[in-house]
């Protein structure tokens, strides 16, 4: 028990808080949303052709990445770039997966939002690293 | 699009369990016990006031190119300051033990999961 000026709170150990870390995960995992998106990046993983044009997409933005950054693409390359984005995001497994992806994202934001609310500061930004340092 | 969802109780209840089990964990009370101490003593918020002027001020100076030395001393005084006071670096202190208790849970989560929570939960975008 620690004491405070106004108030005492019973702390709990731990190997509690943990427990309650491992109830939250387990109970995530089986939400629709998750698997769903575990469903979907499954399908999109087995979808050879679907990553095939996705490094194609990948190979030629990393090729501009440069002249992306100075504004200085040409309108061929930068057709033939778009060309290979449309066609990556033509494929149903790739769909379902950015789908799934931003369901479960919301879900996760949403969860985040309830810990945050509950803990009185912004959970999600209190554990993670930014990349901004 | 901003996808809302409608939270299963099931969930719902887990989180309210972590979320309630992590305000009474020790490393929490105790950056919720320094944040009001910190709060509560009039020399430390105006240390950290002063540092934002400060602050403010020499930023406004280098954008002109106007420094001066008495500024960057005063500066430099500031901090030294508020490296001293015991009320801003045991703030300081817990809050840095907290955030690396809550990346130790987050971790526990995300390994369970194989994705990494926090960065799913997080709002912002990068920069």
């Amino acid at each position: 028990m620690i004491n405070g000026a106004t108030e005492e709170i019973e702390i709990v150990p731990i190997t509690v808080v943990k427990q309650a870390a491992h109830d939250f995960a387990a109970a995530l995992a089986e939400a629709q949303q998750f698997k769903n998106y575990e469903q979907a990046t499954l399908s999109f993983h087995l979808d050879e052709s679907a990553k095939k044009d996705m490094q194609a997409y990948r190979n030629k933005q990393q090729s501009l990445r440069s002249l992306m950054k100075i504004n200085e693409v040409n309108p061929a390359d930068q057709a033939e770039l778009e060309h290979l984005h449309d066609a990556w995001l033509a494929h149903d497994s790739v769909l379902e997966y950015l789908e799934a992806q931003e369901e479960l994202i919301g879900f996760c934001q949403s969860l985040g939002d309830l810990l945050s609310e509950i803990l009185g500061l912004d959970f999600p930004a209190a554990c993670s690293t930014s990349c901004c340092g | 699009m901003n996808y809302r969802p409608i939270l299963q109780p099931q969930i719902t209840e887990a989180a309210l369990k972590l979320g309630q089990n992590l305000t009474c964990a020790e490393l929490f009370v105790r950056f919720r016990q320094a944040e009001h101490a910190l709060n509560d003593d009039v020399a430390a918020c105006g240390l950290l006031t002063a540092l934002t002027q400060a602050q403010a001020k020499i930023r406004k100076a280098q954008a002109n190119g106007s420094v001066i030395p008495e500024d960057l001393q005063a500066l430099s005084d500031l901090q030294a300051q508020i490296q001293a006071n015991p009320f801003i670096t045991d703030y300081t202190t817990c809050k840095q033990e907290l955030t690396a208790f809550l990346q130790g849970i987050n971790t526990d989560i995300s390994q369970l999961l194989g994705v990494n929570f926090a960065i799913l939960a997080k709002h912002s975008t990068c920069c």
